[in-house]
C-alpha cells in the first residue's frame, strides 16, 4: 500500500489533475444550472435561452460551428440542417442524400475528404427560397443584405434574422 | 483464477477512486452524446417537436430497442446534469473497476493491474490513437453497457463462453454493432482455442438465438442494402476513416505494431496470454480487412456500417496497455540487483524512448515516461523513476518533435519501438 500511495502521488503530479481540478471543482458546485458542462459562452447561452423561449419549432443554423453541436439538445428546437448529423444520417439511406441537398441550400461546397466550405451569409441566405420562413442563426459579422432581413434578436456575437 | 478476497476489494476500492478522480477531471456530464440516440429519442417523444428535422425524422424510422425504451423514460428527458452525473458515474466505476479485474485475472498482479488502469484512465492519445476511440467519458450511451462487455471479455478469457457469449447478445439489443464485433472476434480466438467447431457452434447458440430475436423483432426492420453510387460518394467525401488513407496510421498497422511488440517481450509474459494476446491480434486484423475489403469492393452497407476495427479499438487498446506495462514491469522486476544499477542499460532505455518520443505524432509518448517513472518508482527504484519524471519534463519544455520536424512520421513509431525492445531483449544475458 505504501507503493500505491506514491503511485497515487505520481499520477497526480504527471496527470494534469492539479491544472484540472480548479475545472472539476467549478463543474461540481453547479451542477443544477441549465447549461451546465456545456462549457458556452454567456453570448451564446443568451442566443440559446432566447431561442428556447420563442415559439417557432425549425431553425436554421450554422452548419459547421462547433459551438452549435449541442444547439438541439439545449434548446429544445428541430434544427433544419447540419453537416454533424451527416454521417449519423448514413444510417437512414432515405435521408442522406435529402440532408445534403440541405447543406448545398446552406452553402455547402465539397473540396476533398473531409474538406467542405460553406458560404453561409446573409446574401446567400436570403436567396434560398427553401428557408425563406424559417428564423436563421447567424454570427454577427459582414451586414451586406442585412435589409432583406428582420433582425429577431441579436447581442454581441449572434443574430437570429428572418427573410421579410 | 485465484483472486484474493482482500486484493479483489482493494482493487475495487483503487479502482472507483482513481475512476471517480478521472470523471472528476474529465467528465463533461451534459454532451456525452448530444448529437446521437438520447437527444434524438428526446426529441421524438417531446411535444415541441413538430416536424422538419432530417435527422429526428431519421430516428422515427428506425427500429432499435434502444429509442423504444429511451420513450419510456418521461424522466430520462432534459438536461439535468445532476441526475446524468448520478446514472453514469457508478456504471463507468463499475467499467474502471472491470478492466482491473481483467488484468488482474491475467496477470495476478495487484500493482500490475492497477497501473494498467491508472496508465489507460490518464493517458491522453495513447500511441497515436486520438482518444476519442476510448469510449470513456464521450460515448456515454455507448459506455452505459460497455461494461457488461468487459464483463463478457473476462468470462470468455476464461473460457466461460456460454455466459460470455449470452451476455453480448443481451447487449446487442442496446448495441448491436460492438456485440456483433466482440462475437465473431470472441468466436474466431475460441475456434483456434479449442478447435472443436461442433463444440464451439453449441457455444455460439448462445449468442446467436437471442441476436435472432433481436434482428427478427428490430434491428431487421431497418433500411439497408446497397447504396448508390452518388451516395456512396457522399459516404467516402465523410466518412474517410473508412478507407485506408486514414486507417492506416492507426488501425493496421498499428495493430501489427501491437503484435511485434507483444512478440518482443514474449520472455515476461504467460504462455496463456501470449496465445490470447496473438489470437486477439490477428483475429482482429483479419475481420478488419475483411470490412476494409467490403468498404473498397463488395460495399456491402450492413457491414460497413458495423466500423469494426473502431468497435474493437475499445478493447485492444486497454489489452495493448496492459500489455506493454505488465512486459515492461516484468522486464525491471527480472533485472538483477546488478543490472537494476546499470546506468548504461537506464540511459539506452531513456534514450531509446526520447528517440520514439521524437517520432510520434501525437505528444503521447508522455505517457509512456509516466509508464517507466511508475514502474521504477513500484520497483522502489526512486532515482530512476525520478530520471523518467524529469525526462517528462524536459521533453514537454523543449519539444523536440518540433524541433525534428519529425511529427509527421508517428505511424512508424510503434513498429520502431518493437525493433528496438527486440534488439535490448536480444542483447540481455540470459
Amino acid at each position: 500500500m505504501k507503493n500505491l500511495f506514491f503511485v497515487c502521488v505520481m499520477l497526480v503530479l504527471t496527470s494534469k489533475v492539479v491544472n484540472s481540478s480548479f475545472k472539476g471543482l467549478r463543474r461540481i458546485t453547479n451542477l443544477n444550472e441549465p447549461f451546465h458542462g456545456a462549457e458556452i459562452s454567456e453570448s451564446l447561452k443568451d442566443l440559446l435561452n432566447w431561442v428556447k423561449g420563442s415559439p417557432e419549432p425549425l431553425y436554421v443554423i450554422p452548419p459547421n460551428d462547433k459551438d452549435f453541436y449541442s444547439f438541439r439538445f439545449l434548446s429544445k428546437k428541430a434544427i433544419w440542417g447540419t453537416v454533424h448529423d451527416i454521417n449519423q444520417l448514413a444510417y437512414s439511406p432515405d435521408f442522406y442524400l435529402k440532408g445534403i441537398e440541405r447543406l448545398k441550400v446552406l452553402g455547402f461546397g465539397p473540396l476533398g475528404h473531409l474538406k467542405f466550405s460553406f458560404k453561409y451569409d446573409l446574401c446567400s441566405l436570403s436567396m434560398q427560397k427553401e428557408i425563406s420562413s424559417l428564423p436563421i442563426v447567424i454570427r454577427k459579422g459582414a451586414i451586406e443584405c442585412l435589409q432583406k432581413f428582420k433582425v429577431e434578436f441579436q447581442n454581441k456575437d449572434f443574430m437570429v434574422v428572418k427573410v421579410k | 483464477m485465484n483472486c484474493k478476497r482482500t486484493e479483489l476489494v482493494q482493487l475495487l476500492a483503487i479502482s472507483v477512486v482513481m475512476t471517480l478522480i478521472f470523471l472528476f477531471v474529465n467528465a463533461n456530464p451534459i454532451n456525452g452524446d448530444s448529437l446521437l440516440a438520447w437527444p434524438i429519442a428526446e426529441s421524438v417523444n417531446h411535444s415541441w417537436y413538430s416536424g422538419g428535422d432530417l435527422i429526428i425524422e431519421a430516428a422515427k424510422n428506425t427500429n432499435f430497442l434502444l429509442y423504444k425504451i429511451l420513450a419510456h423514460f418521461p424522466w430520462y428527458q432534459d438536461n439535468l446534469p445532476l441526475r446524468d452525473t448520478i446514472i453514469f458515474t457508478p456504471i463507468i466505476c463499475i467499467y474502471g473497476f472491470l478492466w482491473a479485474l481483467f488484468f488482474y485475472k491475467i496477470s495476478k498482479s495487484f500493482k500490475v493491474s492497477v497501473l494498467t488502469l491508472a496508465i489507460f484512465l490518464f493517458s491522453d492519445n495513447k500511441l497515436g490513437l486520438h482518444w476519442s476511440y476510448s469510449p470513456l467519458p464521450f460515448l456515454i450511451s455507448y459506455t452505459s453497457i460497455h461494461f457488461l462487455q468487459i464483463a463478457a471479455l473476462i468470462l470468455f478469457y476464461i473460457k466461460r463462453y456460454k455466459v460470455s457469449f449470452f451476455l453480448l447478445a443481451l447487449t446487442s439489443f442496446l448495441h448491436p454493432a460492438t456485440a456483433l464485433s466482440y462475437f465473431v472476434t470472441f468466436a474466431g480466438i475460441a475456434l483456434f482455442r479449442e478447435k472443436n467447431i461442433k463444440q464451439l457452434f453449441l457455444y455460439s447458440l448462445a449468442f446467436l438465438i437471442p441476436f435472432g430475436i433481436n434482428f427478427v423483432l428490430f434491428l431487421g426492420g431497418n433500411k439497408t442494402g446497397s447504396l448508390g453510387e452518388e451516395h456512396f460518394k457522399i459516404y467516402e467525401l465523410f466518412q474517410n476513416h473508412v478507407y485506408v488513407q486514414d486507417h492506416f496510421h492507426e488501425g493496421y498497422l498499428y495493430f501489427a505494431g501491437c503484435l511485434g511488440l507483444i512478440f518482443s517481450l514474449r520472455r515476461f509474459y504467460t504462455s496463456e496470454f501470449l496465445k490470447f494476446s496473438f489470437l486477439f491480434y490477428s483475429i482482429s486484423i483479419f475481420f478488419s480487412l475483411l470490412w476494409l475489403i467490403n468498404a473498397y469492393f463488395i460495399k456491402n452497407t450492413q457491414f460497413l456500417y458495423f466500423y469494426y476495427i473502431m468497435r474493437i479499438f475499445y478493447l485492444l487498446k486497454p489489452l495493448t496497455l496492459f500489455a506493454i506495462t505488465w512486459g515492461l514491469f516484468n522486464y525491471f522486476e527480472r533485472l538483477d540487483i546488478k543490472a537494476l544499477n546499470n546506468w548504461r542499460k537506464a540511459f539506452t532505455f531513456l534514450v531509446v524512448f526520447l528517440f520514439v518520443k521524437c517520432l510520434f505524432r501525437y505528444s503521447s509518448f508522455d505517457s509512456a515516461l509516466m509508464v517507466l517513472s511508475l514502474i521504477a518508482l513500484v520497483g522502489n527504484r526512486l532515482k530512476m523513476s525520478m530520471t523518467f519524471v524529469a525526462l517528462f519534463i524536459l521533453s514537454n519544455a523543449i519539444k523536440f518533435e518540433t524541433f525534428l520536424k519529425l511529427s509527421t512520421s508517428g505511424y512508424l513509431s510503434l513498429p520502431l519501438l518493437v525493433v528496438i525492445l527486440w534488439m535490448i531483449n536480444k542483447k540481455r544475458p540470459a
